[in-house]
This record gives structure tokens, C-alpha cells and sequence, in this order.
């Protein structure tokens, strides 16, 4: 069947954008960028892991053309992303370079470098804090002013504190002032940014010293980009990392979950989940590293590299129990891990990123979470919105033939009921 | 002080001791821009933990700029949208690798060492905080 342009609908589709603008400024409030993006960082973290584009502003930006809606203004952001030039790729970053901010275990209860909580809501009650509906601007900073000046007390006791500052650099950049706007305004930093707390050691490397845990070489082969290759089967595992970590977050922990509830290979053990910032180095881009053998290392020649920023990521490690053959055609038990990152703060979409890059390394296919055309066509959030959205759209050709055919069909049916009638009708007779 | 250090601080520390070298380097030597500051992407490759393969996490947004001083070229890259700073790092980038301003480099050192005691104050300063939600376990009692 042939597929018919048709023309119309003009006024209409202008209409329907003049009401969408309405839609966005009829309550007569704006909210600035800045607001956005400092308020709801874990939904711009969100927007950026599913665009694949680290850029706060440009998230709080496209969600506020959104008008909140998440899947729209990731939308916008890989659409923007399309326009730009890439003519850098980082130097390689090495996971255990993490600046952390959180780390946690659930395999072992003392490690290396302790458990470090950070700022979590793990432990918090999920009940609605009905004083924040009377919260404003002020009494924020109110709030603000009190931790900073609890806070102040247990710095200057460490040596950090404001006469420790003056010694030592002239200038106290966190002085707290009651009065001076300017100075509150400098304040701004963020507290939390998690950096150079220290590099930790691997909770995984304690497995692998046990002998629990293979050990692998450094592996330095191209990584496959998505963003430029097409997805043919059998993909790289590079390449799926890279399809989960931008993966649409509810729907990368929909299938972790199914993986794990009975519908993949088993429940694994969180050895390890970190949140903080990995710095990102770029080389000369004259390739002055090119002969270098390292040069995919972070450590090697970093030093005559660019700094150009740091980001945050969450990193998981997952543990899993298996089953292997050993030389002697007998079988043990040992164990492998599952590996999730993403960009910002995104600790379920990791832990079932884990799950899924464990479930995919599988050779056995029985469950769908095995299957990475199942997983990987079904997580992107572009391609999934994308092809639901289509259905929205005019299909009155392909319909009215759906429709010719059901109709085709019935009638035949009812000649069949009819002519069977007929048939009865005339046994009766005789 | 390596490239990659001076950068750090001048990325993460305060941005005025950028835009206050690169004034000094503008008063005294005539510089040509290659590329004015432009958006673009880097794309960040990371090394796995499990197997020790790389893959893409995704791209960063970010700024940069091409600057000649001299016969040397100052390269100025930074993440985010900040143009001015990924031109004053370019015009630091090439004073320091030309040696165009070799007697104020001492100079400029000093001041970007400066802004690492900063930069380093506040971040022990988070550390702190981070570091009080560490859990001790040698607290617990355990009962019979």
C-alpha cells in the first residue's frame, strides 16, 4: 500500500503550539534556571544520565522548557547534543580514582577506608515534611547560616578554621558573615562537591587477593561508541556499558529488578557502591601522547594533560555467586562481578546496571534479561518515547486498510453463519 | 608545576587569578586568537573495574578556546560553558609553554600555589563533613 500525503491541520498545529506556550506561563510564575538546577540536582542528574550529556544548566534549561516533563527534556538535550562538535575523547579514567563522597558495602562490614555513608536518604523516613510548605528563601538561608556555623566550630578545631585561613592563605574564602550579602554570595560553592577526599581501595580486590575473583589485564582495546556505530548483535560489552549507562533510569531498574526476581542469573551482593567525582584529562590535542604506551592510563604522562573538570558519577560493583568448570572437568563454586556507572548521583540505576552487565555477559539465554536485543533496544529512552510516541501520530491509511480487513472478515464470517443457517434451516425442511 | 595541576586549580579555584594572569599577559605581549572560546563535547572513556576493558559513560559539555603567542600555541579547555576562562586558560597555557614570560612565571606560580592552599582548605574542609558520617562499628555491642 502506498502512503498518501496529506495536507491540513495548519491553523490547528499553530494553534495547539500558541496554547502549549499558554500551558507554560498562565500561572504567572517563572523559575530561573539556577533555582532549578540547585533544587532538584537528583532530576537533573537524571535528565544528563539519560542524554548521555553532562551539562547542570543546560538540563535545568531543557526541563524548564519541558515544564518538567523528564523524557521530553532529554529529548532536548540529545537533540542539542547532535548540533556540537566532539573532537575530544578524555583520557581513560581509572574507577578507583573516584574522589569519594559515599562508599558503601554490603559484602563485608569492615573495609578498607571504612564505610562512608555521605549524604544518603537510606536511613531517612519517607514521610512528607509538611514544614517545607512554609519554607522560603529566607528561612533557607537562615538554615544554612546555622549548619555552616555548627560546622565552623568543628573546622577550626581540625585547623580549618577562620584564624587557621588567615595564617595560612590570608584569606578565610568560607568566612561566615551575618550581614554582608557579597560575602554570602561567595559562599555559594558547593559544600558537597566530594572532592579529593582520597583515593579508596577496592572492596573487589580483597576477593581477588582471597582468589575468589579472576583477575583481568588491562584491557585497551577502542572502546564501540553508540553514538556513532550502529547496535548489530552480538555488541561489544563496551558497547552495552555504554547503552545501560544512558539507558532510561526506571526502565534500566525495571529489568535489573526482573534480573534479579527470578527472570536472570541471581541476587547479587553490593560489594561495593561509591558516589563522588572523576576528574577528566584530555591529552595535547597535537597528540603529543601518541607514542606513548600508556597513554590510555590515567597515571601515565597525566601531568603534561589538560584538567578540564570533574563530574560526578556513582560506581557499583556486584558480586555474584557462580558455578565454573575446573581443569579436571569438575565443578566449584566462585565468584564474578557486575558492573554499573552513571553520570550523578543514580544509585538504583547502578546497582541494576551491575545486574544487567552480569545477566548479558551470560552465554545462557533462557531469560529475557539474558537477551541484549531484549535489553538493549528496550532501555533507550529516545528509541522507547520515541516509537510510543509515533503511535500518536496520523496512521489513517494503515488504519482504514486494518479496518477494510476486519470488515472483509466479518462480513465473510457472517455469509459463513448465514449459508450454515440456510443449512440448518433446509435440514429441517427435509 | 605541571600543566595538568595549574589547571586544576585555575578550573576549580577562584576564577579571578585566571582572568588577572591573563590580563597581565595581554598588557605585555600581542596575542592572536586561533579559536575564539566555542562549545563542543568530550566524550569520557572509562576504565571498568571487572575486567579492565574502557567504554564511553557519555559526553560533557564544554568550552574552548586556540590562542597563539608568539610562535606557541595556548590550548584553554574547561567543562561547562565558562568562554572567558577557557580564554584566559589558553593565554596561560601558551605563556607557560612558550616562556614568553619566563620572569613572571616565579611570579604567577606563587599566586596559583596560593589558590591551591585555598582550594585545598576547602576541600578538607568537605572532607570533614564526609568524614563524620563514616561508620563505627567497634561501638556496637554485642549481646549474649
Amino acid at each position: 500500500m502506498a502512503y498518501v500525503a496529506v495536507r491540513g491541520g495548519q491553523e490547528a498545529i499553530e494553534a495547539s503550539l500558541s496554547l502549549l506556550a499558554w500551558e507554560r506561563v498562565k500561572s504567572g510564575a517563572c523559575v530561573e534556571i539556577k533555582d532549578i538546577a540547585d533544587t532538584f540536582p537528583d532530576l537533573i542528574d537524571q535528565v544528563m544520565g539519560e542524554s548521555s550529556l553532562y551539562a547542570p544548566e543546560l538540563a535545568a534549561l531543557a526541563l524548564k522548557q519541558a515544564q518538567g516533563s523528564c523524557e521530553e527534556a532529554v529529548f532536548l538535550l540529545r537533540a542539542f547534543r547532535s548540533t556540537l562538535e566532539r573532537p575530544y575523547i578524555s583520557r581513560a579514567v581509572e574507577a578507583d580514582a573516584m574522589q569519594c563522597a559515599r562508599r558503601i558495602s554490603a559484602a563485608f562490614k569492615d573495609i578498607p577506608g571504612g564505610q562512608i555513608l555521605g549524604a544518603t536518604r537510606d536511613y531517612s523516613h519517607r514521610l512528607i515534611d509538611f514544614n517545607l510548605r512554609r519554607e522560603t528563601s529566607e528561612t533557607v538561608r537562615e538554615l544554612r547560616k546555622e549548619m555552616k556555623h555548627i560546622w565552623k566550630e568543628e573546622w577550626e578545631e581540625a585547623g580549618l578554621g577562620k584564624e587557621d585561613d588567615k595564617q595560612a592563605m590570608g584569606k578565610n574564602t568560607l568566612e561566615i558573615s551575618e550581614s554582608d550579602d557579597a560575602e554570602a554570595d561567595a559562599e555559594t560553592e558547593p559544600l558537597f562537591s566530594g572532592e579529593r577526599l582520597g583515593r579508596l581501595p577496592k572492596v573487589a580486590d580483597y576477593l581477588r587477593s582471597q582468589g575468589l575473583l579472576a583477575q583481568y589485564d588491562s584491557d585497551d582495546t577502542t572502546p564501540s561508541d553508540a553514538t556513532m556505530e550502529p547496535l548489530v548483535f552480538p555488541t561489544p560489552r563496551s558497547m552495552r556499558l555504554q547503552i545501560l549507562a544512558r539507558g532510561m533510569t526506571q526502565g534500566v531498574i525495571a529489568l535489573g529488578y526482573a534480573g534479579i526476581r527470578g527472570f536472570g542469573l541471581g541476587h547479587p551482593t553490593v560489594a561495593e557502591l561509591r558516589y563522588g567525582n572523576i576528574e577528566i584529562a584530555i591529552d595535547h590535542p597535537l597528540g603529543a601522547h601518541e607514542n606513548s604506551a600508556e597513554k590510555d592510563s590515567y597515571q601515565a604522562d597525566k601531568g603534561s594533560a589538560y584538567y578540564v573538570g570533574a563530574i560526578p558519577v556513582t560506581e557499583v560493583e556486584g558480586v555474584f555467586e557462580i558455578e565454573v568448570e575446573k581443569a579436571d572437568g569438575g565443578k566449584e563454586f566462585t565468584f564474578d562481578l557486575g558492573y554499573g556507572m552513571v553520570m550523578g548521583h543514580g544509585e538504583t540505576k547502578a546497582i541494576a546496571m551491575s545486574v544487567l552487565d552480569f545477566c548479558l555477559r551470560s552465554e545462557d539465554k533462557r531469560f529475557p534479561t539474558q537477551d541484549e536485543e531484549f535489553v538493549l533496544y528496550h532501555v533507550d529512552g529516545i528509541e522507547a518515547t520515541g516509537f510510543i510516541s509515533h503511535l500518536k501520530l496520523p496512521h489513517y491509511v494503515t488504519f482504514q486498510s486494518k479496518l477494510s480487513s476486519v470488515r472483509k472478515a466479518k462480513d465473510l464470517a457472517n455469509e459463513d453463519k448465514s449459508h450454515a443457517r440456510e443449512g440448518e434451516q433446509d435440514d429441517k425442511t427435509v | 608545576m605541571q600543566r595538568y595541576e595549574r589547571c586544576r586549580i585555575l578550573v576549580e579555584g577562584d576564577s579571578s587569578l585566571a582572568q588577572e594572569i591573563a590580563a597581565e599577559i595581554e598588557k605585555e605581549h600581542r596575542v592572536e586568537i586561533i579559536d575564539e572560546p566555542h562549545e563542543e563535547l568530550v566524550m569520557i572513556k572509562v576504565r571498568e573495574s571487572v575486567r579492565n576493558s574502557l567504554f564511553y559513560l557519555g559526553e560533557a559539555l564544554m568550552c574552548s578556546c586556540r590562542v597563539k603567542l608568539g610562535d606557541t600555541i595556548g590550548h584553554g579547555m574547561v567543562i561547562g560553558t565558562k568562554r572567558n576562562l577557557a580564554y584566559n586558560l589558553a593565554l596561560i597555557d601558551a605563556a607557560f609553554s612558550s616562556g614568553i614570560a619566563a620572569k613572571k612565571e616565579a611570579d604567577w606560580e606563587a599566586r596559583i600555589r596560593e589558590e591551591a592552599r585555598k582550594l585545598a582548605r576547602r576541600e578538607a574542609r568537605e572532607a570533614t563533613l564526609i568524614d563524620k558520617t563514616r561508620v563505627d562499628f567497634s561501638t556496637m555491642k554485642v549481646e549474649v
